[in-house]
């Protein structure tokens, strides 16, 4: 993704009530070409990709209404391999 | 025989009399275990499980499956089959490059060796012959100057795949090293080697794949194979996680999940993953990207280290490696653990159990249980450690006995992260519960290959799991193992799993082979292989009860966030599975020996 967005950070602002979706959402308004890797064409995550909220897996969690604060650690993984 | 795929001719070596004999392949043999490792495994089965693996009645077997060596994609692969040294169980160790293809092309299925040269000894093969050669001038050497000198001597063309001094002094965890670094490393299979004075083989062949049966028919499978490949996440050339970052892609997102044992699985993640990481390696010291025969993926990954007392140019910086000498270890330093699976790989030994025996060492210190000082992270001590086990000098020869046995010496069993005798790989089971399952259960020791459950716990292949469920565990892991059984039999990569199901497995089969096959077909065949290597372990005394993990994954919860307070429900997965392999507390019973035609 720092491929992608061409930096390495980006700040990204949020309500206090933000949910993954949000940001998500926010991070593709402010480097459009995330879009492809984060969102699919029905504005979920891809199937492949994994978003983690302080680890656990947001699929069992609520998933893209997953709420987030500031102080939650939020980790997007691309499709990953190995063995 | 007329299956094709085969070349229909087996080596047999008696290294005692120095004769080589050569015989076809059963046929009913190579329609019910196929070819690579259910064949090796077969092969072995026959040779009596009660054999010592140390006498010269065990036997070693190189062996590929049918579509080795065949235009089929990722065909490149090469088991090495035994009785392990270090786990007593039958054991079966694969290698990717060219040295499964080049066997095949050179006219043979497999070498089997039994016996014990007088001295050092190599087979050269050609053109559908072996010869038994002089090693003298080699014994003693390092894999990487063993294969300089045997290409020089032999030419272009040409395939090695050799012991180091490791295999030589008979350090339980050596294995056997090719020309591009692959190294088929678990089990121990390079101390039966140099227990028999076999230091390598060498296999000339220039490309020579064998024709399908039905070339209309594998045009077909190859197309679709070629399709689901470039659809794939993970498999896409150029752009698939495992073609762009190797198979190290793993270790951030194993990190997040809380399921990276770090400080011998004491802790469940480590602060410097990024550090070592394949995204990392990417960015940073990664000059090149290798690749097998017939493979577009090209998962290899070839770099140079900086400048300094760390400074190596090497391919296969694996995630599995990387882990062993970097996280396990509590070492953060990326050019250290490159330079370290480097000496690995030329004394030939598993990176794996290097690590862990490393790690578990670091511990014993920690703990005063031993004289010698080994910090956690400390990367030079690291290099003189595994120096000292290769050569089994002081402390070394200890160390040499693998993780376990070592442990036991240390004076605490409990601080070596094994099952049957061979050490973890790189999951939690209290962040993957599904890969707990998979280390007690796996025929070989604690192994993250025979039925890999992150494919569904973390990359949704063929469906997402929760990695922290123990429920349907047990069933998703017996359909792993069956499926995975195929790739090492078949002769294919297992890599290519990511992307095809056994539909694809059994058109290909039947396109190469000419036997008509579907998808229950050739999984009930993986399920046979399966079976068939318990009720060898079975019959050798690993019956009742062996089915285990280190109790620190069953007592002791995660620390880290997104594991955390979770320990593995080892028993309760273990119902479920034996449940659906109709096994009774991991004994295969008669009568699924003669539904699976095994008896």
């Amino acid at each position: 993704m720092q491929e992608l967005a061409g930096k390495r950070d980006i700040e990204v602002s949020l309500p206090d009530s933000a949910v993954v979706r949000d940001l998500l959402n926010r991070m593709v308004e402010l480097e459009p070409s995330l879009a492809r890797r984060l969102l699919d064409t029905d504005g979920n995550i891809p199937r492949y990709v994994n978003v983690f909220v302080n680890g656990r897996d947001i699929r069992y969690l609520s998933g893209m209404d997953t709420p987030i604060t500031p102080n939650d650690e939020v980790t997007i993984i691309p499709p990953v391999a190995g063995g | 025989m007329e299956l094709g795929g085969y070349a229909d001719r087996v080596a047999r070596i008696d290294l005692t009399a120095g004769e080589v004999k050569y015989e076809g392949i059963n046929e009913e043999d190579a329609r019910k275990y196929i070819g690579g490792r259910g064949l090796g495994v077969k092969y072995v089965f026959d040779n009596g499980p009660q054999v010592d693996p140390l006498s010269p009645d065990n036997i070693i077997c190189f062996l590929v499956g049918p579509l080795a060596g065949t235009d089929v994609t990722m065909s490149g692969r090469m088991a090495v089959v035994t009785k392990s040294p270090l786990t007593g169980t039958v054991t079966d160790s694969h290698q990717g490059g060219w040295s499964g293809a080049r066997l095949k092309w050179a006219g043979l299925d497999g070498l089997i060796f039994k016996g014990k040269a007088k001295q050092p000894v190599y087979a050269y093969v050609e053109a559908g012959k072996v010869e038994l050669k002089d090693a003298s001038d080699l014994w003693g050497k390092g894999v990487h100057e063993t294969v300089r000198t045997l290409r020089e001597r032999h030419g272009e063309d040409l395939s090695v795949a050799a012991i180091g001094q490791a295999g030589e002094n008979q350090v339980r965890f050596s294995g056997w090293v090719n020309e591009n670094d692959r190294i088929s490393g678990r089990g121990g299979t390079g101390v039966v080697g140099g227990n028999k004075n076999l230091k390598a083989i060498a296999i000339k062949a220039a490309k020579n794949p064998p024709k399908p049966k039905d070339r209309e028919a594998f045009k077909q499978a190859h197309k679709d194979v070629i399709k689901a490949i470039n659809e794939s996440a993970t498999l896409a050339p150029r752009k698939g996680a495992l073609s762009v970052y190797g198979t190290n892609s793993l270790m951030m997102a194993v990190n997040a999940i809380g399921a990276l044992p770090t400080k011998n699985a004491q802790l469940t993640s480590f602060a410097n993953a990024f550090n070592i990481s394949g995204a990392h390696i990417q960015q940073s010291i990664l000059v090149d990207n290798p690749t097998c025969h017939a493979c577009p993926v090209a998962c290899k990954k070839e770099v140079e280290t900086e400048p300094g007392k760390f400074h190596i140019r090497m391919e296969s910086v694996e995630y599995e490696s990387a882990w062993s000498f970097g996280a396990n270890c509590d070492n953060g330093n990326r050019d250290s653990i490159v330079f370290l699976i480097d000496l690995c790989n030329d004394y030939g030994m598993d990176t794996i159990e290097m690590g862990n025996v490393l790690a578990m060492t670091m511990e014993a210190s920690e703990k005063e249980l031993i004289r010698e000082r080994v910090s956690w992270g400390d990367a030079d001590k690291m290099v003189d450690l595994v120096h000292k086990t290769a050569k089994r000098e002081g402390i070394g020869n200890t160390l040499a006995e693998g993780t376990e046995r070592a442990a036991k010496a240390f004076g605490d069993p409990s601080m070596s992260m094994s099952v049957k005798g061979q050490a973890i790989p790189a999951y939690d089971p209290r962040g993957l519960k599904g890969m707990g399952l998979a280390y007690a259960t796996s025929n070989r020791g604690a192994c993250h290959l025979r039925g890999y459950t992150p494919a569904s716990e973390i990359v949704g292949v063929p469906e997402k799991t929760d990695p922290l469920a123990w429920q349907g565990k047990g069933r998703l892991l017996k359909l792993f193992q069956d499926f995975q059984a195929l790739s090492d039999s078949l002769g294919v990569c297992k890599f290519s799993t990511y992307a095809e199901n056994p539909g694809h497995y059994a058109a290909q089969y039947s396109a190469v082979v000419g036997v008509p096959m579907d998808a229950d077909g050739i999984l009930t065949i993986g399920e046979r292989i399966y079976n068939l290597e318990r009720y060898y372990n079975n019959l050798a005394g690993i019956g009742e009860g062996a089915d285990i993990l280190p109790a620190r994954f069953l007592n002791e919860p995660s620390q880290s966030p997104g594991s955390q307070g979770h320990v593995c429900e080892l028993n309760e997965m273990l119902q479920e599975y034996y449940e659906a392999r109709g096994w009774v507390n991991g004994v295969v019973p008669e009568e699924k020996l003669k539904a699976l035609q095994i008896i």
